[in-house]
């Protein structure tokens, strides 16, 4: 368990322990806490409920990054499958005796089971028979002989092999493989892989079991003498795989201890270059890295619905105070402290706090279920590997963050609203009559404030980029409250909201989503409640405005509306309190819709006028005059096929480990200058794309990577060494899926499988469809695939539209906790302002006047909840497509005014009850006092 | 204002109003009243004696089970719910133990409630709370909260409240129940200058320092009017 688990459940442990420690001390409060909780009713189920909300939506963001993190790390040990470490040349070929001499060593014979030569790359394969073709296919050649060791082949069929009774040019091929060349036993392949080339023969198709996970996608495996143009007659290979007792971390720690052994035997062959990998334990720490993106994205969504339910429960304090305000000066008369207050309401919203975190559990389990295979899907397709299945991690200990987290962070935040509403006038508060104004105080104001602004001034200086935001917001508040006498209300309200708002602003325009993950979404989760939290300052503060204008509208109306508006106007703690609960939801909602909108496709533009592109793993694609003829311009960029050891610290893509794929596109200096390709992200150091072509050219030390986040630096072998890259942008879309750099960028990676790339653009008038299957069915052979932007953008958005659909599901929660806030509003109305109705009702309004306003207040708390959050995530998006994603500003208007919709209809839907039961109180006995 | 001077301005004949719950309390036992076109009634009697319940029926807040009720002529007995409140509206004040303000308005807009309820333009509403709030002394009060106010003003806002749109009657239930002797002196002086200008008031009150000051006095016990007080009063009592 991690220090964070640990710190979070023994915290829970803490405050809860503490609770209860009091409530054994003080059975009095602790029986009257229990009471009005159980008293409550239907009031108490909605509260448990939007608590359980935000309960179920913080089990189902951790428990499906953990099972995403599992799934992903399971997926690592399936591909490896019994090899635990590598002898590499770092690409480079050397004799197969290598694989001999370490499986003869005596030395090794302890603490290794198995060793073998093998060919470890990546080419075309085209299916000469069912004339279709791939590229990027991982080729694994094996020494059958010494394959027992590292388990046997599974075929479809139910035959085992370990590869030794398979014909002359017999080869296995993946399940994803067969499908994408519709290939059956029997059929003839042509492997490609550079200038080599091997022809062969499909022997059987293998599940993905042992061995024949490999690469978990299409996968080619062949004996090593079965392709003996691509192993120099079988005397060459580029890999010795070898095997260690014991699996999964097991396998690891074997490998682990047997690497001095095999570093010592390996030395000792006397040849130059060889290098001992891990590579078991690299696949499996890179597989845990690329999920960290992933979590930090579910685990914010999952807070921000936290964050709503939070003001639920202020919401409901600040209610339940007001409307207890009478038994509770009741209390406070016969002997009750004003800590004991505390502790009461403390100890109530704890138990609906507790309550709501474990109901919320089963459901959070069941939405995990729904949402992990969806983030795993779309991850998979966004980094252009196969998804390999999900499995559900259901760990108690996350379980019991999840149920901690929930059920801490509501009491925490109700413990200081109890603070406040604790405070009034006892005799006042017995009698039913207005709180006297607050008369002195002003040291103790001044001091707290002044506490409040050196504890931001600290969090500002620790804590890095949320902690600036933070930290600059506590100042501001502080000096906002020390300010009361000085100020008038509405100008100082105001002026703090546009600070909060416009520091939030800038800390989020500086600090982009590209760089160091958690501190990024630290800074946006944040950012998003902090934005809230001053648009909505500056809007309740001008609330009056809402006022003036109803009056001058109508009298009647205004006469109707004047009382409900008033409560919302006049209450900016309560209405921020509801505002804000939609407010960060929608505003979350809203910068996705902006992501969503701006990944619209713009093909003309993202394929910088290309229309179909073109793979081959060999280094010329020749077009026949007939297809030359459709073609109006084509752009060769010759791409070298990566295969090797990678290593990138935020790689939310490549497997990466010991054996990664990763194609090298190569631009020419002509190309460089004037690019065949958008650039997405882009570095802050530079002001625009040409600048960024401009760098590249003159350092080979800058590429744009597909799925590395720009200012990450990547760090690849040659024969001769690591070479480091630092990315400076990210191109538009996954279709470039390797590294993109100049000549000299990649003039060490000359061992790499020598491919190409082809970007076409069609002659007017000539089906881009069309084309692109003339091309693949003209060059099949060569493993030539050719595919249109348009396709490839297709894919590539539905991955992105999953992401947000799983993000929209979460923020979706958040918006029934601010239902269920307005629904409780409205359910306490009636008790609340039994009295106000009942004066109403006696001055001559009509019920459906009560009515009228009542669900004209929800419906514009509701709006400026929706106008704040909109408002908000507006800004926010704007600033995240613009300087982190370089794109064009753009709101997907559908989903945003869907979620719009949904809020104001479901608004009216659970305002309306308990508006008509407020209406039939009768006003005598609302008004009646004892006689 | 206005009507037949000759006429009651509120009239109960045989009023019965009974509380069912576990058990049946039968708060009105028949009452027959008059109160004539200007008076200031004050009701007084024990705690339970159906003070508050014989109010809110005559104004038609509380539906009764039996007899009738006129006020200015309009019978309660056959409107229905949605005309009692227009009428309501339109001729009736109303003065509360607990001031019953509405605590997120201020002064002026408290005040104006009754006139923006009958149509009246805002600006001339306001104006008309204004010149109310004037007369009653809270000129430089009328924009402060309820909570800003002292008891006094409060209930002084709920009088000007009660009166700006000139009611047919007042009702007023424990108008100084919250309020020390030297406030109740002046919301009781305010009451019978009110009274005086022709407004008709009716009140119940536990205290005699306000009974004292009504024009008559009418005790009530066990959901029956006692008797009516003060030599020389005119009006019905059974």
């Amino acid at each position: 368990m991690s220090a964070w688990s640990w710190f979070v459940i023994g915290t829970f442990l803490a405050v809860y322990g503490v609770l209860a420690l009091l409530a054994l001390r003080r059975p009095l409060l602790a029986r009257l806490a229990f009471r009005e909780a159980w008293r409550g009713g239907l009031q108490t189920g909605l509260v448990v409920a939007g608590l359980a909300l935000a309960g179920m939506g913080i089990t189902a963001g951790l428990v499906a990054a953990d099972s995403t993190e599992a799934s992903v790390t399971q997926n690592a040990y399936l591909s490896m499958g019994e090899v635990d470490v590598t002898v590499t040349a770092n690409g480079a070929l050397f004799d197969a005796s290598v694989a001999d001499r370490l499986a003869a060593d005596r030395n090794l014979a302890t603490g290794i089971d198995g060793v073998q030569g093998g060919l470890d790359l990546v080419g075309a394969v085209a299916d000469l028979d069912q004339r279709a073709s791939d590229t990027g296919v991982r080729l694994y050649g094996f020494d059958a002989s010494r394959q027992r060791p590292f388990g046997a082949f599974h075929l479809v069929d139910g035959r085992r092999t370990y590869g030794d009774d398979l014909p002359p040019a017999g080869v296995l091929v993946s399940r994803d493989l067969a499908d994408a060349l519709h290939a059956q036993a029997g059929d003839r392949l042509r492997i490609s892989a550079g200038a080599s080339s091997a022809e062969v023969l499909v022997a059987g198709v293998v599940k993905l079991e042992g061995p024949g996970a490999f690469g978990l996608g299409r996968t080619l495996f062949a004996p090593l003498g079965s392709i003996p143009s691509l192993t120099g007659a079988g005397n060459q290979i580029n890999v010795v795989r070898l095997s260690t007792p014991g699996d999964g971390l097991a396998g690891i720690a074997a490998g682990r201890r047997s690497l001095p052994a095999v570093r010592e035997a390996v030395a000792g062959l006397g040849v130059p270059g060889l290098e001992v990998n891990e590579a078991k334990a690299a696949q499996v720490r890179q597989a845990e890295r690329s999920t960290q993106s992933a979590r930090a994205t579910l685990v914010t969504m999952s807070l921000l619905v936290v964050a709503a339910a939070a003001t639920v429960v202020v919401h409901l304090t600040l209610m339940l105070a007001e409307e207890r305000r009478r038994r509770l000066g009741t209390l406070r008369a016969l002997g009750l402290s004003r800590s004991g207050l505390v502790f009461l309401s403390v100890l109530e919203s704890a138990l609906y706090s507790l309550a709501g975190a474990v109901v919320g559990v089963l459901p959070g389990l069941a939405l995990a279920r729904y949402l992990g295979p969806v983030v795993a899907e779309a991850g998979a397709a966004l980094s252009g590997s196969e998804s390999t299945g999900y499995q559900l991690a259901v760990r108690p200990e996350t379980v019991a963050v999840a149920v901690s987290l929930a059920a801490m962070l509501t009491v925490v935040t109700m413990a200081a609203a109890a603070l406040r509403t604790a405070r009034f006038a006892i005799s006042a508060a017995i009698r039913d009559l207005p709180e006297p104004a607050s008369t002195g105080g002003r040291r103790w104001r001044l001091l707290a404030a002044g506490l409040l602004a050196a504890a931001g001034f600290a969090i500002a200086l620790a804590g890095g980029g949320a902690g600036r935001v933070l930290g600059a917001t506590l100042m501001i508040v502080g000096a906002t409250w020390a300010g009361r006498r000085w100020i008038e209300d509405r100008a100082r309200y105001t002026l703090a909201g546009t600070l909060i708002l416009a520091w939030a602003l800038v800390v989020q325009a500086t600090t982009p989503l590209s760089s160091e993950d958690n501190a990024a979404f630290a800074v946006f989760f944040v950012g998003i409640v902090v934005s809230v939290f001053g648009l909505s300052l500056v809007v309740a503060a001008n609330l009056a405005l809402v006022d003036r204008f109803l009056a001058l509208v109508s009298p009647r109306l205004g006469a109707t509306l004047r009382a409900p508006v008033a409560y919302m106007t006049r209450r900016p703690l309560r209405t921020g309190l509801t505002t804000g609960a939609f407010g960060i939801v929608l505003a979350a909602i809203t910068v996705f819709a902006v992501v969503g909108g701006s990944y619209q496709p713009d093909y003309a533009r993202d394929s910088a006028g290309f229309d179909v592109i073109v793979r081959s793993a060999q280094p010329a694609i020749t077009l026949s005059p007939a297809l030359q003829a459709q073609i109006a311009r084509a752009e060769v960029i010759p791409t070298r096929l990566y295969l090797g050891r990678f290593l990138a610290p935020n790689s939310t893509g490549y497997a990466g480990g010991a054996s990664t794929y990763v194609p090298l596109y190569t631009l020419s200096e002509a190309q460089l200058a004037n690019p065949p390709l958008h650039l997405s992200t882009r570095s802050q150091r530079f002001p625009d794309d040409a600048s960024v072509w401009r760098a590249m050219r003159e350092d080979p030390g800058l590429v744009v990577a597909a799925t590395t986040h720009v200012d990450d630096t990547i760090t690849m072998w040659t024969p001769t060494g690591p070479v480091h890259f630092t990315v400076v942008a990210q191109p538009v879309y996954a279709i470039f899926n390797g590294l993109i750099g100049s000549p000299r960028s990649f003039s060490g990676f000359d061992l790499a499988v020598s491919g190409s790339t082809l970007l076409v653009a069609a002659r007017p008038g000539v089906d881009r469809e069309g084309l692109a299957r003339a091309i693949e069915s003209e060059l099949f052979e060569q493993g030539v695939t050719a595919h249109t932007f348009r396709s490839e953008v297709s894919g590539y958005l539905a991955a992105i539209k999953a992401i947000l659909a799983v993000i929209d599901t979460l923020m979706r929660l958040g918006l029934a906790i601010g239902l269920l806030t307005l629904g409780i509003a409205g359910l306490r109305a009636v008790v609340e302002r039994r009295r106000p109705i009942g004066v109403l009702r006696a001055l001559g309004f009509s019920p459906r006047r009560v009515v009228g306003g009542l669900v004209v207040e929800a419906i514009l708390t509701a709006a400026i909840g929706i106008a704040v959050g909109v408002t908000a995530g507006l800004l926010l998006g704007y600033l995240v497509v613009t300087s982190t994603y370089n794109r064009e500003f753009n709101v997907d208007s559908g989903a945003l005014a869907s979620a719009i919709v949904l809020v104001l209809a479901a608004t009216l839907a659970v305002t309306i009850g308990p508006a008509m039961r407020a209406s039939r109180l009768p006003a005598a006995d609302a008004l009646r006092l004892m006689d | 204002m206005g009507g037949d001077d000759s006429q009651p301005m509120v009239v109960a004949q045989r009023l019965r109003k009974v509380y069912r719950g576990a058990t049946a309390v039968e708060a009105l036992r028949g009452v027959d009243l008059e109160v004539r076109r200007g008076e200031m009634v004050a009701i007084v009697g024990p705690s339970g004696s159906g003070k508050t319940t014989l109010l809110n029926c005559l104004s038609g807040l509380d539906r009764f089970d039996g007899g009738r009720v006129v006020i200015d002529g309009a019978d309660l007995t056959t409107m229905s719910d949605r005309d009692r409140t227009a009428y309501r509206a339109r001729n009736m004040g109303f003065v509360f133990q607990a001031f019953n303000l509405l605590p997120v308005l201020t002064a002026v807009e408290n005040t104006e409630i009754p006139l923006l309820l009958q149509g009246v333009p805002a600006r001339a509403a306001r104006r008309r709370a204004e010149e109310m709030l004037e007369t009653l002394g809270l000129a430089q009060r009328a924009r402060h909260r309820p909570d800003q106010l002292s008891g006094g003003e409060q209930q002084r806002v709920a009088v000007a409240r009660a009166l700006v749109h000139k009611p047919a009657v007042v009702w007023a239930d424990e108008p100084t129940g919250n309020l020390d002797t030297e406030v109740t002196h002046v919301i009781t002086e305010l009451l019978v200058k009110t009274n005086r200008e022709g407004q008709t008031i009716v009140l119940v009150t536990h205290n005699p320092q306000v009974s004292e000051r009504a024009s008559r006095v009418i005790r009530m016990r066990d959901g029956r009017i006692q008797e009516a007080a003060r030599a020389g009063v005119e009006g019905a009592a059974t």
